[in-house]
Parts: structure tokens; sequence; C-alpha cells
């Protein structure tokens, strides 16, 4: 038997690269080699002899990844919706924005509509990471929902990461140019970085594992939401302050909580990461 | 027999769907509902199984999840969804025509409905 786990061993090492990086689909067919082994052995075949017959009936790897690189990759509805979504309303804004500015400070203009399209591009990862999360408490999570999760979360968080690079810069461009100082650590300032930030951190670790990339993308959210609202609250001051700072709070809290949720609650990790 | 890859392709999806129609599965069980049903005649290659299957979950028709083999290892367990079971049916009305059809050229192909009535063909019953 100690043989067949190191056969089992060397087959899956075998398997080409297309394959390898699917260990979901490599677990299902080995679970069928190991199905069909024991019924050849329980028929009386001697164990390697079997194992070879199994494996021989699967298919060649060449041909098994060729069939599997044909499978559609899975749709997953709130990804479609979200990813649709962040593209129209940044085109929208991209119109309204060189209605707006046209004929006035050109890299301000650029700054203010890539600083928003970043700041937007983290909010729809981190809606995407609230669904996905209670969708996984709901039902635990699909592997190839994890997948699609894990793609269009990782494509948003390059969209945040590149437009809030590119703002940032401008930023400081413009701000060199008219306050005579590129940097100042001014709560935009700050917040500008935090978002970018944020947003490398979700790109790194929606690639490395879908629970951690899950809590960075609401943590890149939760980034985006006082970057965006924490200067205007510290310019308003008074009691629409409050107000708007009891709103803030209870945004920045709720997305605490999930993101505690997605951390914590073990039917939202996720098969991947129990594996 | 090793049947034509236009063949097996175009009745694996129906085949797969049918058998799941009967209850959840997953693929080792499905392939040896498959060799029972052709008595051995029809040989797959058993790994061609998974992708088909992969196919008609990303195309809504199946849906999937992880449990545990008697072995107590992981096992991928198969489900027919409501989308799968509408394409079903419109499957097998293109397939009924289909053998009906080639029942009547050949003669002697009969397809059972589910009342038990029989069509096409005449003479002699083999059930499809």
């Amino acid at each position: 038997m100690e043989d067949i786990e190191r056969q089992i061993e060397c087959w899956r090492r075998s398997l080409p690269a297309s394959l390898a990086e699917r260990p979901d689909v490599i677990d299902e067919l080995e679970g069928h080699l190991r199905d069909e082994l024991a019924r050849l052995v329980a028929g009386g075949v001697a164990a390697d002899e079997a194992w070879a017959k199994a494996v021989e009936r699967l298919g060649t790897p060449d041909a098994l990844a060729a069939e599997f690189a044909k499978v559609p990759p899975a749709r997953w509805l709130p990804g479609t919706v979200v990813s649709a979504v962040f593209l129209v309303a940044g085109l929208v804004g991209g119109l309204i924005a060189s209605r707006v500015w046209r004929g006035q400070d050109g890299i301000l203009a650029t700054h203010i509509l890539t600083v928003t399209w970043g700041y937007l591009a983290a909010l729809a990862a981190g809606a995407l990471a609230v669904w996905a999360v209670a969708e996984g408490a709901y039902r635990g999570d699909g592997r190839r929902e994890m997948e699609a999760f894990r793609r269009t979360a990782g494509g948003l968080a390059w969209a945040s990461l590149s437009m809030t690079a590119v703002g940032v810069v401008l930023g400081a461009v413009w701000a060199s140019g008219r306050l005579g100082r590129a940097w100042d650590w001014d709560p935009r300032e700050v917040g500008g970085l935090g978002v970018l930030l944020s947003a490398g951190v979700s790109v790194v670790l929606v690639r490395l594992n879908a629970r951690a990339g899950k809590a960075a993308a609401i943590a890149g959210s939760t980034a985006a939401v006082l970057a965006w609202f924490v200067p205007p609250l510290l310019e308003t001051g008074g009691a629409s302050g409050i107000g708007l700072g009891v709103v803030l709070g209870a945004v920045v809290g709720g997305q605490l909580v999930v993101m505690a949720l997605a951390l914590a609650h073990p039917r939202a990790w996720g098969m991947a990461d129990l594996a | 027999m090793k049947l034509n890859k236009d063949l097996v392709a175009a009745y694996a999806a129906p085949l797969i769907l049918s058998i799941l129609e009967d209850g959840e599965s997953y693929g080792y069980a499905i392939l040896e509902r498959v060799r029972t049903l052709s008595g051995g005649a029809v040989e797959w290659t058993d790994g061609m199984l998974y992708p088909v299957l992969h196919r008609l979950e990303a195309n809504g028709y199946v849906a999937s999840r992880w449990g545990a083999a008697e072995s107590g290892r992981r096992r991928k367990y198969y489900a027919l969804k409501a989308a799968g079971r509408e394409a079903l049916t419109d499957q097998k009305e293109q397939w009924r025509v289909a053998v009906k059809m080639l029942g009547q050229l050949w003669g002697g192909l009969t397809w059972k409905t589910s009342s038990g009535r029989s069509s096409a063909g005449g003479g002699a019953s083999r059930r499809l």
C-alpha cells in the first residue's frame, strides 16, 4: 500500500502544469484512480498491475489537460454584476468629468478621476468579498465560485492599485506646482496612500489564499471609505459632522464585522484552504 | 467497442444528466453506471468524463459539492439543477427524433416512451 501512495505521488507530479495548478481537479482524478484501483484489486488483479491499468484507462495527462482547458471558466453572477457596475460607473464618471472639467486644470482633473476610479475599484472588490463571505457562510464555498471571486476581485484590486497610483502621483505633481510642495501628509494624501497600500496587499493575498483575499479586499474598501469621507468630515465639523461621523462609523464597523467573519467563520474559509 | 469521438461528445452530456436524474452521484459511480448500461460494450477513456462534468457545471446544469467517501477521503458529488433538468428534457426530445428516424431506416429500433408505448421501427423490438 505504501508503494501505491508513492505511485500516486509520482502520478500527481507527472501531470502537466495546467493541471498541476488546479488541485481540486487532481484530487478528483486521484479519487477516481483510487476507486478503480480498489475495484480491480478486489477482482483479484495485483496492485501494481491494477495501478497501471487504472492510470491507462484514465487517459494520458496531456489529453486530459487539453480537455480541461476547453472547459469555460465558472460564471459567478455577483462577479459579473459588480464588474459591470464598476465599468459603467467608471465610464459615466469619466464622461461627466471630461465635461465638467473642460478647459480646467488637466492634471487636477485627471488626478480626481483616477483616484475616484481607484477608490471605486477598491469598494467594488470589497462589496464582492462581503458577498462571497455571506454566500460562503450560507451554503459553504464552492471551488468554482471561489476561483471566480479570486479572478474578479484580483482584477479589481489591480485596477484599484494602478488607478490610485496614477492618481497619487498626479496629486503630488499638481500640489508641487500649485502649492509649492509635493507631499504634506494631509488627510487626503494619507488616505490615498492607505488605499494604495491596501490594494497592493489585496493583489497579493487574493492570489495566495481566498480567505485572506476576502479579508484584504474588505480592508481595502474600508481604506477607500475612510480616505474618501474622513477629510470632508474633518473639514465639516459641528452637528452635520457628527451625523456624517456616525454614518461613517456604522459603515466601517459593518465592514470590520464582515472582515472578522471572513477570517473566522470556518465555512467561509472555503475548501480551497482546508484541503 | 470504441465509439467515434463525435458520437461520444454528442451523447455524453444527456447520458450524464440522465444518470444524475436518479439523484446525486460522483464521477466513478457515474462511469460504473455507464459500464453497466452498455454491458461493457462501450469503452470510455475514464478521465474524459470529468471535463464533461465540469463543463455541465460551468453551464449551470449541475452543482457540485465536496463530501466524504466511505473511506473518509474527499469526494466530489454532482447533482442536477433545474436548468439541467430543462436541458435534459430538450435533449430527450431531440434524441427521440433522431432515434425515430434511424429506427425507421434500419428497422427494429424502438424508443420506449415513459407511458410504455413503443414508437418507431416495428418488428422485433430492441430497446435503446
